[in-house]
């Protein structure tokens, strides 16, 4: 078997040497179909890391409800505030949920800057953040109103800022109890909402603290930005927004310019990309290994026409039909095998060296190197059954009478 | 496979027919052939072109079939025998050796008796020590290392044999060897062919060339589709 397949191999390698341009073009129409691909597979397999990022990101069976900041005009009633998170609450059941209020460059002392998030203990066990030392906020913190901050680990480490630590904001003294790692760089590059994702300057306090740290009066109802819910295992995530949209868009509730954020409202906009990279990448793709496979075809074609006497001298010294087709077959797969991982190799070597220029994700693993040697296997089968169907079927009498 | 009786025909023929079908209707190039080829024997077949020499040439080397009759090779019937086992025949038993030498050209005279070893399951080093005996046989040894496209006809045409005689044959069937060849060549191979028949190797030959008659022990005439004797 293995005498048979070496022999078969050096038959090939005879044959591409003595007809170096047909087989290099083939090979280079092929190589051009496998590159397409790859990108191909690089870029939708990039987009979908992304997608499961996000909503891992979000944290699982999560969706936020965020209302755009008020102007002039708004009235502050009309904000989401602690009552709409009792109202929901009340009507669902299991669920956990946490308001959040976001302020904008609060002075921390010189001129450094940090965005503060009033919030509650509830979002640790919605987000899936993690505590990187010390703790997170907790129910006494914010019975008892306490002047405690969770800094975002890499402002802390930015700023030396250790727990323990007092920290001022606006001249008031916080307690550092805890750092928090977000790592929210997916969410952050699909959405510009720091209700979503509050980036690396933020800096976490109780929600029921008075708000030192602004300069005008506080509400008498303190506004929220977005509350976070998590829906309980097994509980449809769309029946909770429906119920959540219900509730929260009743005249009496009177609130204005919600947004009601689920996982598949972020990815639509990926997924629009991945549509429109699969319609034109996959066309231009299929497009280039079409061509390939005909420009192999024709190799073979014209390599049966001229190999006819060889043909019959094999059936001659006792080659089947079965072995002059696997020789055609398996010439195709090695060309095509051998394209492929040349067009594969060759383009996630680039894709890696540019990949930070790329505005889009790209996965560059083994699927997407392997991929290709399939497709290329398959179309080699696939465009080579035919020739090799008509060289086995020459009668070796009349191949030898073509002498 | 089962050996061919030291004693009985190697090729044996009764009544075998053979037609092709054409536009205009069939034609039947042979016509009741008998024939039994002895082992041991240098059977010399002429006739003029299209009188059906390389259609029996083919039946005989089976790589085809008859229409009507019976061909026996090395005492198994060939039409019993199916495609597989006609192609093992062909890969143990039988030498052929062609007009145009069939050769790789791009490939060394050893390379070329090799690849009679292509499709049989010989290990590489007694192929490799049976080609070389074979290439040594025909007076090639000192040049088994050169490729084809670099010799004489008459050396291409002793590499070809050289294949031939590589797996001792039961039959060597040669269509027209001679007939690429300036006279000396063809002296040359045909004294190859005499050695080869005299180490007990028998030998079916097709030509034009009445020269060769001294060389054969029998001589056949095919005229019209029919075989005649004329020893």
């Amino acid at each position: 078997m293995i005498r048979q397949l070496r022999a078969s191999l050096r038959d090939i390698a005879d044959d591409i040497r003595a007809r170096p341009g047909r087989a290099g073009l083939s090979f280079l129409a092929l190589a051009i179909g496998m590159t397409a691909l790859t990108v191909l597979l690089a870029v939708l397999g990039g987009l979908q890391d992304r997608a499961r990022q996000i909503v891992e990101e979000l944290g699982a069976q999560v969706f936020a409800i965020a209302q755009a900041p008020s102007d002039a005009q708004t009235q502050p009633s009309l904000r989401l505030s602690a009552r709409h998170m009792d109202l929901l609450r009340a009507h669902l059941p299991g669920a956990s949920i946490s308001g959040v209020q976001l302020t904008e460059r609060v002075s921390a002392g010189g001129d450094r800057q940090v965005r503060i998030v009033a919030t509650d203990e509830a979002l640790l066990d919605i987000r899936p953040w993690r505590i990187a030392s010390g703790r997170f906020l907790d129910a006494r913190d914010l019975h008892n109103r306490e002047r405690v901050a969770v800094a975002e680990e890499t402002l802390a480490r930015e700023w030396n800022w250790r727990v323990g630590d007092v920290i001022r904001l606006r001249e008031t003294p916080y307690r550092l109890i805890g750092l928090l790692r977000i790592g929210a760089d997916a969410l952050e590059s699909e959405s510009t909402d720091p209700a979503l994702s509050p980036g690396d300057r933020a800096l976490f306090v109780p929600r029921t603290l008075p708000p030192y740290w602004q300069f005008s009066a506080p509400a008498a109802e303190p506004p929220l930005d977005a509350i976070y819910i998590r829906n309980p295992r097994g509980q449809s995530i769309e029946q909770s927004v429906a119920l959540a949209r219900t509730l929260l868009t009743q005249p009496d509730q009177r609130l204005e310019r919600l947004s009601f954020i689920t996982p598949e409202v972020l990815l639509q906009r990926l997924r629009k990309l991945q549509d429109t990279i699969r319609f034109t990448a996959g066309s231009i793709a299929i497009l280039c290994l079409v061509l390939g496979g005909t420009t192999l075809m024709s190799l073979l074609v014209a390599n049966v026409r001229e190999r006819v006497t060889e043909i019959g001298l094999r059936r001659a010294l006792g080659a089947t039909a079965q072995d002059i087709a696997g020789l055609f077959v398996l010439e195709a797969i090695l060309l095509t095998a051998i394209a492929a991982l040349s067009g594969a190799l060759g383009t996630c070597a680039v894709l890696w060296m540019a990949r930070d220029r790329f505005p889009i994700p790209l996965r560059l693993d083994l699927f997407v190197l392997l991929t290709p040697l399939l497709v290329a296997t398959l179309l080699g089968i696939a465009f080579s059954f035919w020739p090799a169907r008509a060289a086995a079927r020459i009668s070796p009498a009349e191949a030898l009478r073509n002498e | 496979m089962q050996p061919s009786s030291p004693t009985g025909p190697v090729l044996s023929m009764h009544d075998v027919w053979k037609s092709f079908p054409t536009p205009r209707g069939t034609v039947e190039v042979l016509r009741g052939v008998n024939l039994e080829i002895d082992p041991g024997s240098f059977v010399v077949i002429t006739g003029p072109s299209g009188s059906g020499k390389s259609t029996f040439l083919n039946l005989a080397s089976l790589l085809d079939t008859p229409t009507k009759g019976t061909l026996h090779f090395g005492g198994r019937l060939a039409s019993a025998l199916n495609e597989r086992e006609l192609c093992a025949l062909r890969k143990e038993r039988l030498g052929m050796v062609f007009q145009k030498f069939c050769l790789l050209t791009h490939r060394s005279a050893l390379d070329n008796v090799l690849f009679r070893f292509r499709y049989l399951t010989s290990p590489d080093s007694d192929a490799r020590s049976r080609a070389e005996h074979a290439l040594a046989r025909v007076g090639l040894a000192s040049h088994a290392e050169q490729p084809v496209r670099l010799m004489s006809g008459g050396e291409m045409q002793r590499v070809a044999i050289a294949r031939a005689v590589a797996q001792r044959p039961d039959l060597l069937v040669a269509d027209e060897p001679t007939g690429n060849l300036d006279r000396a060549a063809s002296t040359s191979v045909m004294e190859t062919f005499r050695e080869l028949n005299a180490d007990g190797i028998t030998i079916l030959l097709v030509t034009h060339n009445e020269a060769l008659l001294r060389y054969a022990t029998r001589h056949l005439v095919c005229r019209e589709g029919r075989l005649e004797d004329v020893s």
